[in-house]
């Protein structure tokens, strides 16, 4: 159902998938918070409050960005995060942020 | 290291991780009193099950049994369904246990997950790659209790037991907290779907009422293959963790919930009005 | 406390709305603010390294954009120039979490204004300083 792509992507690029929503911006907090989070997308909807209609597709950006990971137990589909990617694309915003002057036009 | 207790009855199964075949090392607990009352520390590889009501201190114990094995050099994990990990690291902080650190160290994981993704049995189970992880020692499942809520009444002993039987078979010492309404009579079987029978050691933890305040009592109902002190003892909640004090020497009928002071410290009490009196 | 708040007072049991900062004296007016200015500040750390990570979080301080948080529009403003749209979802965590903090319920469906929101939290703030 959902595929992982691993492409090179600009700081920019990751900065707005992953804040590209405000959806987006829960489940980022939500496996940051509990990075040992492992469930299906009907229990992670669950903790932040939505259905699973209003988040799936949140799920799959972050997915083919490849900050959360899929894989199968038994007959269920669930996600987690991939701390290792989770690190090396925060490390990509951060030295994009480092660019930056505050204040100047985007 | 402890000396070894000779078991009563080695089956082969008990032989994998008799204190016998290790050496006769326990698991200490880090809580110093803890391990004199279980003659040195849990036995390797057993199932304890930790069982008490809401707010006796399992979560505390169970975090601080991690916590000073991480400081013995064996590494843990605390499974959890109902809170997420993020309370977990509160709670920890507030003991001085940095766990998110102990993570970064890849000495210790909490895992939140829905307890029927833990039952899912598979070559890629879930138990399987959060063992693969860190090669913990040591693992905690807060609660065994919630079980109960995906699995019918009668399949809960033989879920239970496969979970229990696949982390013996992986050395894991493991710590099954179980959600107990109470726990009275002195009886072993602190929950009501027969698993008493399944683990090899049972403590068990109860709030009591004495001369009107709240206190904490600590009892080990069961340890199989070792002796154990069998005293009810008082503990409490420091900023440090749990402390275990004296035994309730003076009282008798806590397990029933009505204590009430032994008939020689009556006496005594009197006796001592008795004498101040005549002063 | 979950409270109703309305945009610019509070509910007297007598109908009338009058914010509540007014009717502190200076002392409890300055002890109140601090008190938001704090937990605010607290909040918006907490937010943004939850959702991007200490080392963003660090960079961000060095900037001086930890600077403003008082100040919503500025805040706002400086935000907007290093996340673009982003800015909006990461003060909708923030706000979020203020609200968690100070019990006051948030609607992921009304429209979103952080400066008013910001004056909500702060009204609730005060509130709770004068119930002291």
């Amino acid at each position: 159902m959902f595929r992982g792509e691993q492409t090179e992507v600009s700081g920019s690029e990751i900065l707005s998938t992953l804040l590209g929503s405000e959806v987006r911006g829960d489940l980022l907090v939500l496996f940051h918070r509990n990075p040992g989070l492992i469930d299906t997308v009907d229990g992670v909807a669950r903790r932040i409050g939505r259905t699973t209609v209003a988040i799936i597709s949140e799920v799959r950006e972050l997915l083919e960005l490849g900050v959360l990971k899929q894989k199968r137990i038994g007959a269920s589909e669930v996600v987690y995060l991939d701390r290792t990617k989770d690190r090396e694309l925060l490390e990509s915003v951060a030295n994009h942020l480092k660019t930056l002057k505050v204040g100047e036009e985007r | 290291m402890s000396a070894a207790h000779p078991k009563t009855r080695a089956s082969g199964f008990d032989k994998l991780f008799s204190s016998e075949a290790i050496g006769g090392l326990r698991v200490k607990t880090g809580i110093v009193e803890l391990d004199e009352m279980l003659r040195g520390g849990f036995m390797p590889g057993d199932a304890v099950m930790l069982a008490g009501s809401a707010g006796t201190g399992k979560t505390t114990l169970a975090l601080q049994y991690l916590v000073n094995g991480i400081n013995l050099g064996e590494p843990g994990i605390y499974v959890t369904f109902e809170e997420l990990p993020d309370q977990i690291y509160r709670d920890a902080k507030n003991f001085g246990w940095d766990l998110r650190k102990m993570e970064e160290e890849d000495k210790f994981r909490v895992i939140c997950t829905s307890p029927n993704l833990l039952l899912e049995s598979s070559d890629d189970s879930l138990l399987e790659d959060v063992l693969r992880d860190i090669q913990p020692r040591r693992l905690v499942i807060d609660s065994l209790s919630h079980l109960e809520m995906f699995v019918k009444r009668d399949d809960m002993r033989m879920e239970a037991y496969r979970v229990i039987r696949y982390l013996k078979t992986r050395g894991v010492s493991s710590l099954l907290l179980w959600e107990s309404p109470q726990i009275s009579g002195g009886s072993f079987s602190v929950t009501d779907v027969g698993l008493s029978f399944l683990v090899d050691c049972i403590v068990a933890l109860k709030p009591v009422e004495i001369e009107s305040a709240m206190r904490k009592a600590l009892v080990i109902l069961k340890m199989r293959g070792s002796d154990h002190d069998k005293r009810l003892r008082e503990f409490e909640i420091t900023s440090a963790g749990i402390k275990i004090e004296s035994a309730f020497s003076n009282y008798e009928g806590i397990i029933s919930g009505s204590p009430r002071k032994v008939a020689s410290e009556k006496f005594m009490e009197l006796f001592r009005g008795a004498s101040e009196k005549r002063k | 406390m979950a409270s109703r708040v309305n945009e610019s007072g509070w509910n007297s049991p007598h109908g009338t709305l009058e914010p509540v900062s007014r009717s502190l004296s200076p002392d409890q007016r300055f002890a109140a603010e601090n008190a938001f200015s704090s937990v605010l500040a607290s909040t918006i750390r907490e937010a943004v390294g939850d959702a991007l990570g200490r080392n963003v979080l660090e960079i961000l301080t060095l900037k001086g954009l930890l600077d403003a948080t008082n100040n919503s529009k500025e805040f706002d403003s400086k935000l907007r120039s290093l996340f673009g749209n982003g800015a909006a979802v990461l003060e909708r965590i923030v706000v979020k979490d203020l609200n968690r903090k100070l019990g006051i319920r948030y609607d992921s469906e009304a429209s979103f204004d952080y400066e008013k929101s910001l004056e909500t939290a702060r009204e609730v703030c005060f509130v709770e300083s004068r119930l002291k």
